[in-house]
Protein backbone atom coordinates (compact mmCIF):
# COMPACT_ATOMS: atom_id res chain seq x y z
CA UNK A 1 0.00 0.00 0.00
CA UNK A 2 1.29 3.42 -0.86
CA UNK A 3 -0.09 6.77 0.17
CA UNK A 4 0.89 10.31 0.96
CA UNK A 5 1.42 10.92 4.64
CA UNK A 6 -0.25 13.88 6.22
CA UNK A 7 -0.04 15.17 9.76
CA UNK A 8 0.43 12.53 12.46
CA UNK A 9 -0.04 9.51 10.22
CA UNK A 10 1.10 6.12 11.53
CA UNK A 11 4.14 4.84 9.73
CA UNK A 12 5.16 1.78 11.74
CA UNK A 13 3.51 -0.43 14.32
CA UNK A 14 4.10 -3.59 16.29
CA UNK A 15 2.33 -6.71 14.98
CA UNK A 16 -0.97 -6.06 16.80
CA UNK A 17 -2.18 -2.82 15.32
CA UNK A 18 -4.99 -2.05 17.71
CA UNK A 19 -3.18 -2.71 20.95
CA UNK A 20 0.51 -2.10 20.45
CA UNK A 21 2.50 1.12 20.13
CA UNK A 22 3.40 2.47 16.73
CA UNK A 23 5.27 5.38 15.23
CA UNK A 24 3.91 8.52 13.69
CA UNK A 25 5.55 11.34 11.80
CA UNK A 26 4.25 14.61 13.20
CA UNK A 27 3.42 16.97 10.37
CA UNK A 28 3.85 16.52 6.66
CA UNK A 29 6.61 14.59 4.97
CA UNK A 30 9.16 16.70 3.09
CA UNK A 31 8.49 17.46 -0.56
CA UNK A 32 8.80 14.40 -2.77
CA UNK A 33 8.51 11.80 -0.01
CA UNK A 34 5.75 9.19 0.03
CA UNK A 35 4.95 6.32 2.37
CA UNK A 36 4.25 2.64 2.01
CA UNK A 37 2.62 1.56 5.21
CA UNK A 38 2.94 -1.96 6.46
CA UNK A 39 4.23 -3.69 9.58
CA UNK A 40 7.60 -2.21 8.74
CA UNK A 41 6.89 1.10 7.12
CA UNK A 42 8.80 2.33 4.13
CA UNK A 43 9.14 5.93 3.06
CA UNK A 44 10.45 6.69 -0.41
CA UNK A 45 12.33 9.89 -1.14
CA UNK A 46 12.66 11.94 -4.30
CA UNK A 47 14.59 10.42 -7.19
CA UNK A 48 17.78 12.12 -8.37
CA UNK A 49 18.80 11.55 -11.94
CA UNK A 50 18.36 7.96 -13.04
CA UNK A 51 19.05 6.49 -9.61
CA UNK A 52 16.62 4.63 -7.36
CA UNK A 53 14.49 6.47 -4.83
CA UNK A 54 16.06 6.70 -1.37
CA UNK A 55 14.33 4.37 1.05
CA UNK A 56 13.61 4.75 4.76
CA UNK A 57 12.46 1.71 6.72
CA UNK A 58 10.96 2.48 10.10
CA UNK A 59 10.38 -0.15 12.74
CA UNK A 60 9.44 -0.34 16.39
CA UNK A 61 10.01 -3.37 18.58
CA UNK A 62 10.20 -4.32 22.25
CA UNK A 63 13.59 -3.68 23.80
CA UNK A 64 14.99 -4.60 27.18
CA UNK A 65 18.70 -4.30 26.51
CA UNK A 66 19.11 -0.55 26.36
CA UNK A 67 20.74 1.76 23.85
CA UNK A 68 24.38 0.72 24.23
CA UNK A 69 23.66 -2.99 23.86
CA UNK A 70 21.30 -2.36 20.94
CA UNK A 71 23.96 -0.23 19.25
CA UNK A 72 26.67 -2.86 19.65
CA UNK A 73 24.33 -5.52 18.32
CA UNK A 74 23.44 -3.32 15.37
CA UNK A 75 27.06 -2.61 14.43
CA UNK A 76 27.90 -6.28 14.80
CA UNK A 77 25.06 -7.21 12.46
CA UNK A 78 26.04 -4.58 9.91
CA UNK A 79 29.61 -5.86 9.75
CA UNK A 80 28.54 -9.50 9.68
CA UNK A 81 26.16 -8.82 6.82
CA UNK A 82 28.90 -7.24 4.76
CA UNK A 83 32.49 -7.56 5.98
CA UNK A 84 33.56 -5.10 3.28
CA UNK A 85 31.23 -2.45 4.67
CA UNK A 86 32.81 0.72 6.06
CA UNK A 87 31.17 1.67 9.34
CA UNK A 88 32.18 5.30 9.11
CA UNK A 89 30.88 6.41 12.46
CA UNK A 90 28.41 6.10 15.29
CA UNK A 91 27.45 9.54 16.52
CA UNK A 92 25.09 10.72 19.22
CA UNK A 93 21.76 11.83 17.78
CA UNK A 94 19.57 13.66 20.31
CA UNK A 95 15.82 13.31 19.79
CA UNK A 96 13.32 15.65 21.38
CA UNK A 97 11.00 12.80 22.42
CA UNK A 98 13.23 9.71 22.59
CA UNK A 99 16.28 11.29 24.19
CA UNK A 100 19.83 10.44 23.19
CA UNK A 101 20.03 8.08 20.23
CA UNK A 102 22.65 6.89 17.82
CA UNK A 103 23.28 7.56 14.14
CA UNK A 104 25.34 4.83 12.48
CA UNK A 105 26.68 5.62 9.00
CA UNK A 106 27.99 2.96 6.62
CA UNK A 107 28.88 2.54 2.97
CA UNK A 108 29.80 -0.33 0.69
CA UNK A 109 30.33 -1.12 -2.95
CA UNK A 110 27.73 -3.21 -4.70
CA UNK A 111 28.40 -3.86 -8.37
CA UNK A 112 29.12 -0.58 -10.13
CA UNK A 113 27.67 1.57 -7.34
CA UNK A 114 28.57 2.76 -3.87
CA UNK A 115 25.65 2.54 -1.50
CA UNK A 116 24.94 4.12 1.86
CA UNK A 117 23.15 2.23 4.60
CA UNK A 118 22.60 4.41 7.67
CA UNK A 119 20.65 3.62 10.82
CA UNK A 120 19.09 5.91 13.42
CA UNK A 121 18.52 4.03 16.66
CA UNK A 122 16.63 4.96 19.82
CA UNK A 123 15.40 3.15 22.88
CA UNK A 124 12.46 4.70 24.66
CA UNK A 125 10.11 3.36 27.35
CA UNK A 126 10.91 -0.26 26.58
CA UNK A 127 10.77 0.20 22.82
CA UNK A 128 13.49 0.06 20.21
CA UNK A 129 12.89 2.56 17.42
CA UNK A 130 14.93 2.17 14.27
CA UNK A 131 15.11 4.04 11.00
CA UNK A 132 17.21 2.50 8.24
CA UNK A 133 18.23 4.65 5.28
CA UNK A 134 19.26 3.11 1.95
CA UNK A 135 20.37 5.19 -1.00
CA UNK A 136 23.26 5.78 -3.34
CA UNK A 137 26.12 7.40 -1.45
CA UNK A 138 26.12 10.27 -3.94
CA UNK A 139 22.51 11.01 -2.96
CA UNK A 140 23.03 10.96 0.80
CA UNK A 141 24.00 14.60 1.35
CA UNK A 142 21.06 15.70 -0.79
CA UNK A 143 18.50 13.99 1.44
CA UNK A 144 20.31 14.35 4.76
CA UNK A 145 18.26 17.26 6.06
CA UNK A 146 14.98 15.75 4.89
CA UNK A 147 15.75 12.48 6.63
CA UNK A 148 16.76 14.29 9.80
CA UNK A 149 13.50 16.21 9.64
CA UNK A 150 11.47 13.00 9.40
CA UNK A 151 13.41 11.26 12.18
CA UNK A 152 13.17 14.33 14.40
CA UNK A 153 9.39 14.39 14.07
CA UNK A 154 8.83 10.73 14.90
CA UNK A 155 6.67 10.05 17.94
CA UNK A 156 5.29 6.95 19.61
CA UNK A 157 1.60 6.38 19.11
CA UNK A 158 0.17 4.36 21.96
CA UNK A 159 -2.07 1.47 20.92
CA UNK A 160 -5.74 1.71 21.70
CA UNK A 161 -5.64 -1.22 24.09
CA UNK A 162 -2.24 -0.51 25.58
CA UNK B 1 54.48 1.37 -14.35
CA UNK B 2 56.38 3.08 -11.58
CA UNK B 3 56.95 1.49 -8.24
CA UNK B 4 54.10 1.60 -5.81
CA UNK B 5 54.55 3.68 -2.73
CA UNK B 6 56.23 1.91 0.15
CA UNK B 7 56.16 2.52 3.86
CA UNK B 8 59.16 4.45 5.13
CA UNK B 9 60.60 3.11 8.34
CA UNK B 10 63.84 5.01 8.87
CA UNK B 11 63.67 8.46 7.38
CA UNK B 12 60.14 9.92 7.48
CA UNK B 13 60.90 11.97 4.40
CA UNK B 14 62.34 9.07 2.44
CA UNK B 15 59.25 8.00 0.56
CA UNK B 16 58.82 6.76 -2.94
CA UNK B 17 55.95 8.14 -4.92
CA UNK B 18 53.81 6.85 -7.68
CA UNK B 19 53.21 9.27 -10.48
CA UNK B 20 50.25 10.23 -12.59
CA UNK B 21 51.85 8.21 -15.38
CA UNK B 22 51.93 5.24 -13.03
CA UNK B 23 48.26 5.58 -12.32
CA UNK B 24 47.55 5.85 -16.02
CA UNK B 25 49.53 2.66 -16.41
CA UNK B 26 47.05 0.83 -14.21
CA UNK B 27 44.52 1.10 -16.96
CA UNK B 28 47.04 0.52 -19.71
CA UNK B 29 46.86 4.04 -21.04
CA UNK B 30 46.30 7.65 -20.14
CA UNK B 31 43.09 8.24 -18.27
CA UNK B 32 40.73 10.81 -19.68
CA UNK B 33 41.81 13.97 -17.93
CA UNK B 34 41.97 12.45 -14.47
CA UNK B 35 42.11 14.51 -11.32
CA UNK B 36 44.79 13.18 -9.03
CA UNK B 37 44.77 13.27 -5.26
CA UNK B 38 47.63 12.45 -2.97
CA UNK B 39 46.67 10.85 0.31
CA UNK B 40 49.45 11.25 2.85
CA UNK B 41 49.60 9.53 6.21
CA UNK B 42 52.29 10.46 8.70
CA UNK B 43 53.02 8.74 11.96
CA UNK B 44 55.96 7.76 14.09
CA UNK B 45 56.47 4.89 11.63
CA UNK B 46 57.07 7.23 8.72
CA UNK B 47 55.24 8.65 5.74
CA UNK B 48 53.07 6.75 3.29
CA UNK B 49 51.67 8.30 0.13
CA UNK B 50 48.82 6.90 -1.89
CA UNK B 51 47.84 8.28 -5.25
CA UNK B 52 44.23 8.38 -6.34
CA UNK B 53 43.14 9.25 -9.87
CA UNK B 54 39.51 10.21 -10.30
CA UNK B 55 38.15 9.75 -13.81
CA UNK B 56 34.64 9.78 -15.16
CA UNK B 57 34.54 6.00 -15.14
CA UNK B 58 36.52 4.84 -12.14
CA UNK B 59 38.62 5.67 -9.13
CA UNK B 60 42.15 4.31 -9.53
CA UNK B 61 44.12 3.80 -6.35
CA UNK B 62 47.84 3.14 -6.02
CA UNK B 63 49.01 2.62 -2.48
CA UNK B 64 51.16 0.33 -0.37
CA UNK B 65 48.90 -2.61 -1.13
CA UNK B 66 49.21 -2.20 -4.88
CA UNK B 67 46.92 -0.79 -7.52
CA UNK B 68 43.19 -1.31 -7.52
CA UNK B 69 40.14 0.09 -9.25
CA UNK B 70 36.94 1.23 -7.51
CA UNK B 71 33.63 2.45 -8.93
CA UNK B 72 33.54 6.07 -10.02
CA UNK B 73 31.31 7.08 -7.11
CA UNK B 74 33.45 5.34 -4.47
CA UNK B 75 35.86 8.21 -3.75
CA UNK B 76 34.37 9.04 -0.30
CA UNK B 77 34.53 5.35 0.61
CA UNK B 78 38.19 5.17 -0.47
CA UNK B 79 38.92 8.28 1.60
CA UNK B 80 36.94 6.95 4.57
CA UNK B 81 39.02 3.78 4.68
CA UNK B 82 42.20 5.84 4.32
CA UNK B 83 41.08 8.12 7.16
CA UNK B 84 40.51 5.14 9.41
CA UNK B 85 36.91 6.07 10.14
CA UNK B 86 35.31 3.76 12.69
CA UNK B 87 32.86 4.11 15.56
CA UNK B 88 34.75 5.63 18.48
CA UNK B 89 33.75 7.14 21.80
CA UNK B 90 33.41 10.88 21.41
CA UNK B 91 35.75 12.79 23.69
CA UNK B 92 34.09 15.82 25.20
CA UNK B 93 36.25 18.91 25.12
CA UNK B 94 36.70 22.39 23.77
CA UNK B 95 39.13 23.50 21.11
CA UNK B 96 42.60 23.82 22.61
CA UNK B 97 45.64 25.75 21.44
CA UNK B 98 48.92 23.84 21.15
CA UNK B 99 52.35 24.91 19.98
CA UNK B 100 53.00 23.74 16.45
CA UNK B 101 56.40 22.40 17.39
CA UNK B 102 54.96 20.36 20.25
CA UNK B 103 52.29 18.85 18.02
CA UNK B 104 54.84 17.98 15.36
CA UNK B 105 57.05 16.43 17.99
CA UNK B 106 54.14 14.33 19.29
CA UNK B 107 53.34 13.16 15.80
CA UNK B 108 56.89 11.94 15.28
CA UNK B 109 57.45 10.63 18.80
CA UNK B 110 54.54 9.25 20.87
CA UNK B 111 56.64 9.69 24.03
CA UNK B 112 56.43 13.47 23.69
CA UNK B 113 54.61 14.64 26.82
CA UNK B 114 51.32 16.48 26.55
CA UNK B 115 51.41 20.20 27.35
CA UNK B 116 51.26 20.79 31.09
CA UNK B 117 47.99 22.69 30.78
CA UNK B 118 46.32 20.19 28.43
CA UNK B 119 42.69 19.44 29.33
CA UNK B 120 41.63 15.90 30.18
CA UNK B 121 40.25 15.13 26.72
CA UNK B 122 43.52 16.12 25.06
CA UNK B 123 45.53 14.04 27.52
CA UNK B 124 43.45 11.01 26.60
CA UNK B 125 43.84 11.71 22.90
CA UNK B 126 47.56 12.38 23.38
CA UNK B 127 48.00 8.91 24.86
CA UNK B 128 46.46 7.15 21.84
CA UNK B 129 48.38 6.19 18.69
CA UNK B 130 48.38 9.03 16.17
CA UNK B 131 48.29 9.05 12.41
CA UNK B 132 47.98 12.40 10.65
CA UNK B 133 46.22 12.10 7.33
CA UNK B 134 45.86 14.67 4.62
CA UNK B 135 44.17 14.80 1.24
CA UNK B 136 45.87 17.02 -1.31
CA UNK B 137 45.08 17.89 -4.90
CA UNK B 138 47.76 17.99 -7.54
CA UNK B 139 46.00 20.39 -9.86
CA UNK B 140 45.35 23.14 -7.36
CA UNK B 141 48.24 22.24 -5.06
CA UNK B 142 45.85 22.48 -2.14
CA UNK B 143 45.37 20.51 1.02
CA UNK B 144 41.68 19.69 1.15
CA UNK B 145 41.64 17.89 4.49
CA UNK B 146 44.02 17.66 7.44
CA UNK B 147 43.15 15.48 10.43
CA UNK B 148 44.63 13.15 12.99
CA UNK B 149 43.31 9.64 13.39
CA UNK B 150 43.83 9.09 17.11
CA UNK B 151 42.74 5.43 17.11
CA UNK B 152 40.39 4.75 20.03
CA UNK B 153 40.27 8.48 20.79
CA UNK B 154 38.65 9.17 17.41
CA UNK B 155 39.35 11.89 14.89
CA UNK B 156 40.99 15.23 15.67
CA UNK B 157 40.96 18.29 13.46
CA UNK B 158 43.85 20.75 13.50
CA UNK B 159 43.51 24.31 12.28
CA UNK B 160 46.08 27.09 12.01
CA UNK B 161 45.70 29.68 14.78
CA UNK B 162 48.70 31.96 14.64
CA UNK B 163 52.37 31.83 13.75
CA UNK B 164 53.31 29.47 16.55
CA UNK B 165 50.12 27.68 17.58
CA UNK B 166 47.40 25.51 16.13
CA UNK B 167 43.92 24.83 17.43
CA UNK B 168 43.11 21.16 17.96
CA UNK B 169 39.66 19.72 18.58
CA UNK B 170 37.87 16.41 18.54
CA UNK B 171 35.67 15.80 15.50
CA UNK B 172 32.89 13.21 15.43
CA UNK B 173 33.40 10.64 12.70
CA UNK B 174 30.04 11.51 11.22
CA UNK B 175 31.20 15.03 10.51
CA UNK B 176 34.43 13.79 8.96
CA UNK B 177 32.39 11.37 6.85
CA UNK B 178 30.27 14.31 5.70
CA UNK B 179 33.41 16.22 4.73
CA UNK B 180 34.67 13.29 2.69
CA UNK B 181 31.40 13.14 0.80
CA UNK B 182 31.94 16.71 -0.35
CA UNK B 183 35.34 15.97 -1.92
CA UNK B 184 33.91 14.92 -5.30
CA UNK B 185 32.11 18.27 -5.51
CA UNK B 186 35.31 20.07 -4.56
CA UNK B 187 37.14 18.27 -7.34
CA UNK B 188 34.42 19.18 -9.77
CA UNK B 189 34.91 22.80 -8.78
CA UNK B 190 38.69 22.53 -8.87
CA UNK B 191 38.84 23.30 -12.53
CA UNK B 192 37.52 26.72 -11.64
CA UNK B 193 38.09 27.92 -8.15
CA UNK B 194 38.43 26.17 -4.80
CA UNK B 195 38.21 27.95 -1.53
CA UNK B 196 38.53 25.18 1.02
CA UNK B 197 39.15 26.28 4.57
CA UNK B 198 42.27 24.19 4.76
CA UNK B 199 45.93 24.94 4.91
CA UNK B 200 49.20 23.90 6.43
CA UNK B 201 49.42 23.86 10.20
Amino acid sequence: MSQHVSAATSVARLPHPSTEPGLVVLGDLPQGWTAQIDRVAVLLGPRRGDGPRPELRLSVSRDAAGLDAATQALIGRLVTERPDRLVAGCDIWPHVRFGEGRYVQTAHVEGPETLAHDVYLFTHEGLRIQVEVDCRLVDLLHIEEQVASIVGRLAVETGAGA
Amino acid sequence: MSAVTGRATADPNATTETTAEGIAGVTGGPAADPQVLTLVERSAAGVVRTRVAVTAGAVLVEGPDGPRTEPADALPLVLGRFAGLRPSPILDGDETLVDRAVLEARLNDPATPAPADAPEWLRRAWAAPWRRWTVETDAADLRLLDHIDAAEAGQLVVRPHDATRVAIQTRPEGLVWGELQTVPALLAAARGEIDPDASEW
